[in-house]
């Protein structure tokens, strides 16, 4: 088995920024000493007012990219400093950074990062997570009715990104083509004491619980500037909503006053929730993603999920022009008792076809909702 | 106790009952969705030609079950263009740039393979039997070079547009590679083109005839199976190849695609122009051949022998019965119970009325009171002639062409290159193509001579049936893909039975897509288009006898309701359009949904409506057409210059998928219909037209829709230091 470097101190960056910023962000960032730098296409969203025209002509949401890499937790406050100030983040509509604590995660030694495997770097930084991220997998097409709901529950704009999933479908031959991969990722970041408000209003709007809807989780942030943009499509309002939001912060000296329950909505969903889970996430070449997706469903995990994206400091060296490399992120969750059993069939059947470069982490997951069979 | 997932390990057993729930589900959700995009435009023609128009829809079953097969054959389609065809491309495309074929660099094999691919495609889907039936009235006395082109030339047609096609994808490969913006290629592209179409225009009259087909060429060239796998290999090259940040979209491919057959067709022209190659129309009487001199001398004696006899027939049939003639004529038994009943009523019989036909100019009175001056007069006409005429016109009963045949529209037996007109076939010389000419002749000693079928694509055609068409569009295209992919690059795509399901799929829908239209939309096409002329003179409806009166008295106001109908004839049509509906899918995914399929399409089709009026009123006036071409391309230079990278390359494409086998039939028949009235030589100028309102409502709606974001100059350059 090939020798992997293992770490648990280690956290996993995200970076929501619009097309403009990339090339000077991902720069800073690597110049601060985060490496692997994987990118993913996404989209903001926009909040349509309606009116016949809104609706013959919709208009563009706003297109971003989500940046995510495997940093060592002593450089992570550096590294995030370096991204706030080269994207200007700290401007509402700029963008947003968070990262989340990893369990652990395991690279093999050809991989582009710069973690070391030293047991005890675990230090306590668990500075205690006052965000949660919210994410929902979701069929092609509800993502818009989801991103609405959080949108309008004050979640900043969701963003979105596009995928490739499934569980159930990859266990019935043939007639899968009834039903095609693709998935829409919707994500959003929000603060702690909406994050229930928020998850149950996205639940209830993409019906996460019938069967065949979907699957929602959320994992805990542990520190994030939190300025995407949404575009509020509609000529009659002087200022779109961050603008409003965060003068009202001003107003009120800080952002407790979103906390203030709004008894005329309707409180959490009536429903059983998924707890404790774990999130297994490989980083593979694209070429390759079919197999490692395989045999994680063949070890018996009811649900895997995709996501294509590239790795922009990572370049061939054989070609005179710089192409993308591209990559796969997939994505599991499970029990915790399971996920060593799990990541050590997966390592074996990547040795196996002789991969040289992936990664394995983990994450955290406390709450997850899906349909549950019966 | 914490809840868990159910993991089944074991592949789910289905019963046959939960199969076939789920495939009817599915299949009914598709069909759906098909219907969506088809009943606006159905629904618009039956109402119009019934409620405007007050004219019966003839064959009306036919047209129904046309319909519905095309409503099938399209779902069918686009499910395999979404299972089997886009993924070969985009996994083709993604390949191409990393791995050598053969051993080749990737540059140039990828170079190889674009021009390959677009030669092919052009012979694979030979639009160019549209252009033939748009010029099938052009009287080659009156345009001779046209004609040629058209009819003798037809072969080689095609291929000039096929290499310009095939150099088109090429130079589009290159521009991903290389990073290119797509806005200087359109910048000299259309000068080039501008600054050649006027050139022609006043050089020379036999030159002027050509344009309308040269634009059009441009227009039809892309079909529903090249632009979707265009559009795959593109976003699959730009995956791998497009560096961070630059928005290189992988389109722009379409566009190139439409802009060199124009340039090639023209080039051909002048070719056969300078080379004095075309029919020599002797008898011409028009206005430029007493300026043409000698011309012709390079023709092949055979084709000229040819064109001699059609346009002799052509002349014989401009002499020919006045319709007014036939307008007021009744058949002997009428009259013979014409008379009948009036000796016995004394009035005419229920559906006969006397129309009366003034032929001089001058009244003569006839005083009632013969001796006094002033009385008052009875009033004759000099020249007036009374008749009796049958009131209005009798449809056809049935509600199914007898003549049609759809074995023959469905397969031609498998001849996959069905014979064209061949004048050295013409045996017995009479200008047509007997039964049996094409399979045999005469010797010199009288006996019979079997030509051996060679199998040589001759010429373009049209006469292949529906799942010959369907199988050689898409069989070839796709083998070569796959060839090249599993043989050449050794890449195995993912789900292999799903992309021959899918290819499967789509040459099913392809045949019943075709099948559809040869039974359903073209008859609706033609009736509707011969009939709208009924809005501002008088015709005989489409396979009916007698005749109508216009619709208004002004003939302009006529005119102007068929312009109408042509504005939202294009927009129903386009919106029904397969390949419009796979270029947004395409650009919705390819911006992770940014930009929503709907923005598109709704922006096109209002562009192909405006561009569709804009050519009918071509036609109906009789205008011409390079001042209804050239301006609307030189705000589109401005607008292009001022419009972002990405709604360039979309809005460029656009034109390119837009008129498609939905549009072609309805508008062609249209063009045709009202030409012969008007006087104008050829229906060509209405598909170029319809291409150009695209581009400029998408750029429109680009410029309107894109905000900048805020940010000031100073932070600007804050962010630069840091």
């Amino acid at each position: 088995m090939t020798d992997l470097v293992k770490s648990s101190g280690v956290s996993l960056l995200n970076l929501i920024l619009p097309k403009e910023s990339v090339v000077r962000v991902s720069n800073a960032v690597s110049k601060a000493g985060a490496k692997g730098v994987f990118q993913i296409s996404a989209r903001g969203s926009v909040l349509n007012e309606g009116g016949f025209l809104q609706r013959m002509f919709p208009p563009p949401a706003p297109e971003q990219l989500l940046l995510q890499a495997l940093v060592p937790d002593d450089i992570i406050n550096q590294v995030t400093e370096a991204a706030i100030k080269s994207g200007n983040l700290d401007k509402v509509g700029s963008g947003a950074v968070f990262s989340m604590s990893c369990n652990d995660a395991q690279v093999s030694k050809s991989f582009p990062t710069n973690i070391s495997s030293d047991a005890n770097n675990s230090e306590d930084n668990q500075s205690a997570a006052s965000l949660e991220a919210i994410c929902c997998i979701c069929e092609k097409g509800i993502a818009d009715d989801i991103a609405k709901a959080a949108l309008q529950s004050g979640a900043p704009g969701p963003t979105v990104t596009f995928g490739e999933g499934g569980g159930v479908r990859d266990k019935i031959p043939m007639l899968r083509i009834t039903k095609g991969p693709e998935k829409e990722f919707v994500w959003c970041v929000v603060d702690k004491s909406e994050a229930d408000d928020v998850f149950s209003n996205m639940a209830r709007a993409g019906r996460i619980t019938e069967p065949g809807r979907g699957f929602m989780y959320s994992i805990p942030v542990h520190s994030g500037l939190i300025n995407v943009s949404s575009t509020v499509s509609s000529s009659t309002h002087g200022a779109n909503m961050e603008q409003v939001i965060s003068a009202l912060d001003d107003l009120k000296g800080g952002k407790d006053w979103r906390a203030m329950p709004d008894l005329s909505k309707s409180k959490s969903l009536k429903s059983t929730f998924l707890n404790d889970l774990v999130g297994l996430y490989c980083i593979v070449p694209r070429d390759h993603y079919d197999e490692v997706y395989d045999s994680i469903l063949e070890t018996g995990a009811p649900g895997v999920s995709t996501n294509f994206g590239v790795m922009i400091d990572a370049e061939s060296a054989d070609t005179e022009q710089q192409q993308n490399e591209e990559w796969a992120l997939v994505y599991t969750s499970v029990g915790p008792d399971s996920v060593e059993s799990l990541r050590d069939t997966v390592s074996k059947k990547i040795s196996s076809l002789g991969i040289a470069q992936f990664a394995f982490y983990t994450l955290p997951i406390p709450k997850a909702l899906t349909y549950l069979g019966g | 106790m914490t809840a868990q997932q159910s993991s089944d390990q074991k592949k789910l057993q289905l019963t046959l009952k939960q199969k076939i729930s789920i495939l009817l589900s599915f299949s009914k959700d598709k069909v759906v969705e098909q219907i969506q995009c088809v009943w606006f435009i159905i629904l618009y023609l039956i109402v119009f030609q019934v409620l405007v128009l007050g004219l019966p829809i003839v064959y009306s079953l036919m047209i129904a079950v046309g319909i519905m097969i095309v409503i099938v054959g399209l779902a069918f389609f686009m499910e395999g263009l979404r299972l089997g065809l886009m993924p070969l491309g985009e996994t083709l495309g993604s390949t191409l740039p990393r791995k050598k074929i053969f051993g080749i660099p990737c540059l140039p094999a990828s170079l190889a393979f674009g021009f390959v691919l677009g030669a092919f495609a052009t012979f694979a889907e030979p639009a160019i039997g549209v252009l033939r039936a748009a010029g099938s009235g052009v009287d080659p006395t009156a345009a001779p070079l046209l004609w040629t082109i058209l009819n003798t030339g037809a072969g080689m047609l095609v291929n000039c547009v096929g290499v310009g096609v095939g150099i088109a994808v090429l130079l589009g490969v290159l521009r991903f590679y290389k990073g290119w913006s797509l806005k200087p290629f359109i910048y000299v592209g259309v000068i080039v083109l501008s600054c050649i179409t006027l050139y022609m225009q006043f050089s020379d009259d036999r030159l002027r005839h050509v344009l309308g087909l040269a634009w059009d060429c441009g227009a039809v060239t892309t079909g529903p199976v090249t632009v979707p796998l265009v559009l795959a290999l593109g976003i699959g090259v730009c995956r791998i190849v497009s560096t961070g940040g630059s928005s290189n979209t992988g389109f722009g491919v379409v566009t190139l695609a439409s802009l060199f057959p124009i340039l090639a067709v023209m080039c051909y022209a002048l070719y056969l122009f300078n080379g004095d190659n075309y029919y020599m129309a002797k008898l011409s009487k028009a206005e430029w051949h007493l300026n043409a001199g000698d011309y012709g001398k390079n023709y092949p004696k055979d084709y000229q022998k040819f064109g001699d006899i059609v346009a002799a027939e052509r002349m014989a049939a401009t002499g020919a019965v006045d319709e007014d003639a036939l307008f007021w004529s009744l058949s002997q038994d009428e009259r013979k119970n014409v008379d009948k009943y009036l000796q016995e009523y004394k009035k005419l019989p229920e559906g006969y009325t006397i129309k009366t036909r003034i032929t001089d100019g001058k009244i003569v009175p006839s005083f009632l009171s013969s001796d006094n001056e002033v009385s008052r007069e009875n009033v004759e006409v000099q020249g007036a002639k009374a008749y009796v005429v049958r009131e209005g016109f009798k449809a056809p009963d049935g509600v199914w062409d007898e003549g049609s045949d759809i074995a023959t529209a469905f397969t031609n037996n498998f001849d996959f290159f069905p014979n064209t007109f061949k004048p050295q076939e013409d045996k017995n010389g009479n200008g047509i193509l007997d039964p049996g000419e094409d399979f045999y002749g005469f010797n010199q000693d009288g006996s019979v001579n079997y030509n051996e079928k060679n199998g040589k694509l001759d010429g373009p055609d049209q006469d292949r049936g529906a799942l010959e068409g369907a199988i050689w569009a898409i069989v070839p295209l796709c083998s070569i893909l796959l060839l090249v992919l599993m043989g050449g690059l050794r890449q195995k795509p993912k789900y292999l039975d799903e992309l021959f399901i899918g290819i499967g799929c789509a040459v099913i829908g392809m045949c019943l897509f075709n099948l559809g239209i040869a039974l359903g939309l073209t008859p609706l096409g033609e009736q509707l288009g011969g009939n709208v002329v009924s809005s501002f003179t008088s015709i005989q409806p489409w396979q009916s006898e007698g005749f109508v009166d216009p619709l208004f008295k002004s003939s302009t106001a006529g005119k102007c309701l068929a312009i109408l109908f042509g504005f939202i004839l294009g927009y129903g049509a386009t919106l029904a359009e397969p390949a419009l509906n796979a270029l947004g899918s395409t650009v919705e995914k390819i911006t992770v949904g940014a930009f929503k399929k709907n923005l598109l399409m709704q922006a096109v089709a209002t562009g192909v409506a405006c561009g569709i009026a804009t050519g009918v009123a071509k036609i109906a006036f009789n205008l011409e057409l390079w001042y209804l071409l050239i301006p609307p391309y030189a705000f589109l230079l401005v607008l292009t210059f001022f419009s972002s990278e990405d709604f360039v390359n979309f809005g460029w494409d656009s034109a390119g998928v837009t008129t498609g086998p939905i549009t072609v039939p309805l508008v062609l028949a249209m063009g045709l219909g009202i030409g012969a009235k008007t006087g104008a030589i050829d229906g060509f100028g209405v598909l170029s037209l319809a291409s150009v309102g695209p581009i400029i409502t998408v750029l429109t709606v680009g410029l309107l829709v894109r905000k900048k974001p805020k940010v000031d100059d100073a932070t600007e350059l804050e962010m630069e230091k840091a």
